[in-house]
């Protein structure tokens, strides 16, 4: 099987699970034996060989140094863009609400969310017609809607099936308020797609609730986590306890709640500590309101937090919470859970549909979710059970088994369309040439 | 072919709501009555309604039909609250004197959650109470499988009970034979049966006697959407009595059919399976001496609420170790739920006996752990 992918973020140039996810899908893959044109807008970072090559579409010849450092850290800012919506519309200005990386003094303006995001995404999408001639593939895999439009062109060009898979709406990031040309996208992707891959239940319900997608084109494809990265021990008797938030500091990620709770529990064990690992466009309204509660002493903001340095918050923490509004999966959760770290998510996050030994919140229930957090602190044989049974969970989930499915959505589509591939090459997964390199 | 004990038990908890760590010394009722009232409501017209007019129906037919009734507790506080027709068709049953009455705890208690003291008093309060609701007093102990089966029937000799039937279950010793009585007291021949769950295709079997269980609840309720098992049950009853075989009351069985051997002296397996398990029962029986001391009345009943053994099981971790949907606890959304709200009521009963000034409040979750 070969596979003509269209990605927009890729470790280590990452804003959130996105890139994440798609890193494991293609590991995944990768391990079935699966050949993958990985198409990115940028990734002078490595360049893997063997059955990935990754092809940087926005990069020209020149100007593309083979090495630069990691991206520094996200923000979130709302920039104004005069941009030309696929493929004949007519030119509009609209407002884009996306993560940008704030241009460092000494050096060019960053990757993929920049304040050209629009035009970036355009771009993408017109040359991905010409990588389409190129290229030798059976299907094709877009994520999200930065790579919707290049996907629909790949397709017109080759008249291969067209996957598209949502790791979030705009729905999810922006509710009802979401920005006009992505959701517009979005609908053109979701519909010109031969099938639809959703991250969890809860999203595939919300596509055919808000995009009028029929559900007999969507398959629900749950994101997973490779073992082998957690380390893991019980609290350290004497620390001050210690209550974690991880992800983009917006509207969609609950940090409201967060705070709201945080106050009740701090009444109730005054040494607790909160810390909030992330950034985004809510970050001054939060510090604002922990000023206001007297929280100030309570609560640590860290700012967005790389592999490393995460991975030690999540092994220090007692209970990580989630409290999304809208959560399509959720894969910081699996994270915390790889370290032992009870969690705490919204009832409707797509995590709790594949972990069960997870505490779930109604998300705006502020009491709810103080009580179980004080829960978690206050009862040992609980936080114990939910850690060592929540991490067990996790071992058994792997990228793999979500590939898998993937190959099974391909096959379904190559055999709607009467395409019988030769027999699949032995599988050589334990082959180094095939493997990705770890992250840095 | 050998005589048949039929034995139908009828059950439904005292059911917890949720409650959170901010109600503890807000509110002190535990209970969810409007859920009780409601998931009553259905189990009465699903199964309890039909179920009692098919057995009159069956008993008005047959003279030679027979079988004992397991009321529980809880289940009985609910009929007197929600289900006062129920009551009555019971009620009715039993009046025929085919329909013998077993008693259990009054409150379905675990027994490894409470002192020997507590189960003596919760089986004179059943008996009591059945005595009161139904018109017979009953003399035959029929429940699940206590933690020490001799010194059980000790209790049950002292309470002026007459014998048992034991349910079967992962919680009696595997070498148990459900096909004789047994002594369970080596003293006096306190005669004992062991119940086989449902209902076998082949009647005929080796032994003294048939000795059969039926859980009218669980059969009825949860396998309803194939609707077979209650018809299921009508159609076997009366192929037995057509067949000519002999139903007889575990009190008629006893008295005919001297107990063979003794039983077995082991203690039957906990059901405190997991951690949260055994944290809720630790705390909970710490708390029986101080209620008894303080005696007043609401408290000691919700506190025999919480040795309900529903409880217990509603914290069942295997719950959580498949995405099984059936495999799902009832009142909580999950094993962890029902232990936060267990515990956080066991923090609030602890408060209000520190206010009832008997005691110092120990410490019932107030500092992290």
């Amino acid at each position: 099987m070969r596979v003509l992918m269209f990605g927009w973020e890729f470790p280590p140039q990452i804003s959130g699970g996105l890139g994440v996810a798609c890193e494991g899908l293609v590991r995944g893959l990768l391990q079935t034996g699966t050949e993958i044109a990985l198409v990115l807008p940028r990734h002078p970072f490595r360049k893997p060989t063997g059955r990935l090559r990754i092809v940087e579409s926005l990069v020209e010849p020149s100007a593309s140094p083979t090495t630069r450092p990691a991206p520094p850290p996200v923000k979130i800012r709302r920039i104004e863009t005069k941009l030309k919506p696929y493929p004949d519309s007519e030119v509009e200005t609209v407002t884009i609400e996306t993560e940008v990386v704030p241009p460092p003094s000494t050096e060019a303006p960053p990757p993929n969310y920049g304040p050209n995001l629009a035009t970036d995404v355009l771009r993408y999408a017109e040359r991905a017609a010409a990588i389409a001639r190129r290229e030798r593939f059976d299907v094709i895999h877009a994520h999200d809607w930065m790579t919707f439009l290049a996907g629909l062109e790949a397709r017109r060009v080759s008249g291969k099936p067209l996957v598209v898979h949502v790791h979030a709406t705009e729905f999810d990031r922006a509710g009802i308020e979401g920005n006009p040309f992505v959701r517009d996208v979005e609908r053109q992707g979701l519909a010109g797609a031969d099938r639809v891959i959703a991250v969890s239940r809860y999203t595939a319900s919300l596509l055919a609730k808000n995009y009028a997608v029929p559900r007999r084109r969507i398959r629900v494809v749950h994101n997973a986590i490779d073992p082998g990265q957690g380390s893991w021990a019980d609290r350290v008797a004497g620390e001050e306890p210690l209550v974690l938030f991880a992800g983009r500091v917006t509207r969609q990620k609950g940090p409201d709640y967060f705070v709201e709770a945080a106050a009740r529990v701090a009444r109730e064990i005054p040494n607790v500590r909160f810390a909030v690992a992330g950034s985004g466009d809510r970050l001054p309204a939060m510090r604002e309101r922990v000023r206001a509660l007297g929280l100030r002493r309570n609560i640590l903001f860290t700012g967005f937090l790389a592999a490393p340095d995460l991975d030690r918050l999540y092994a220090r923490a007692d209970v990580y919470v989630m409290p999304s509004i809208s959560e399509p999966f959720g894969l910081t959760a699996l994270e915390a859970l790889q370290h032992g770290t009870p969690v705490i998510v919204s009832r409707s996050a797509g995590v709790s549909e594949v972990v069960r030994n997870v505490l779930r919140v109604d998300f705006g229930n502020v009491e709810d979710l103080a009580s179980k957090i004080l829960s978690v602190l206050l009862f040992a044989p609980l936080r114990r059970s939910l850690s060592s049974r929540g991490r067990r969970e996790v071992l058994r989930l792997s990228w793999r088994e979500s590939a898998q499915r993937c190959l099974a959505v391909y096959r379904e589509l190559l055999h709607e369309k009467g395409i019988v591939l030769p027999a699949s090459a032995p599988r050589r997964a334990q082959d180094p040439r095939h493997a990705l390199p770890s992250r840095p | 072919m050998n005589p048949i004990c039929l034995c139908l038990t009828a059950h439904e908890p005292h059911r917890l709501r949720p409650y959170n760590y901010f109600d503890v010394g807000r509110r002190h009722d535990y209970w969810d009555a409007e859920s009780m009232r409601r998931r009553l409501a259905t189990a009465e017209r699903l199964v309890y309604e039909p179920a009692t007019a098919k057995l009159a129906g069956l008993l008005d037919q047959h003279p030679a039909f027979a079988f004992s009734l397991a009321i529980s507790g809880p289940l009985l506080d609910q009929l007197a609250a929600f289900a006062p027709k129920l009551l009555a068709a019971f009620r009715s049953l039993v009046e025929t004197g085919r329909a013998e009455l077993l008693c259990a705890t009054s409150h379905h208690c675990l027994s490894w959650a409470v002192s020997a003291s507590q189960v003596e008093k919760q089986l004179r309060l059943q008996r009591e109470r059945l005595r009161r609701a139904l018109g017979r007093e009953p003399t035959i102990f029929g429940g699940e499988g206590p933690r020490e089966t001799q010194a059980f029937a000790a209790i049950a000799e002292a309470v002026g009970l007459t014998g048992m039937l034991l349910e079967s279950g992962p919680t009696l010793p595997d070498d148990l034979s459900r096909r004789h009585v047994y002594s369970a007291s080596s003293r006096s021949h306190f005669p004992t049966m062991v119940t086989t769950p449902g209902l076998p295709e082949d009647i005929a079997r080796d032994g003294d006697i048939l000795c059969l269980a039926v859980d009218l609840s669980t059969e009825g309720l949860r396998r309803r959407r194939n609707r077979v098992t209650l018809s299921h049950l009508e159609e076997w009853l009366r192929t037995a009595l057509s067949r000519g075989i002999e139903f007889l009351t575990p009190s008629e069985a006893f008295s005919r059919l001297p107990p063979t051997r003794a039983l077995p002296a082991k203690a039957a397996r906990s059901p405190i399976a997991n951690e949260l398990q055994q944290d809720a029962l630790d705390r909970l029986a710490a708390l029986e001496s101080r209620i008894m001391a303080a005696g007043a009345l609401p408290m000691v009943e919700d506190f025999r609420r919480l040795t309900g053994s529903d409880h217990f099981g509603e914290m069942t971790l295997r719950a959580t170790e498949s995405t099984a949907q059936e495999s799902e606890p009832e009142t909580f959304d999950s094993p962890y739920e029902a232990y936060m709200s267990f515990r956080h009521v066991l923090s609030d009963l602890d408060r209000r006996l520190s206010l009832s000034g008997l005691q110092p409040a120990l410490s019932a979750g107030s500092a992290p752990a």
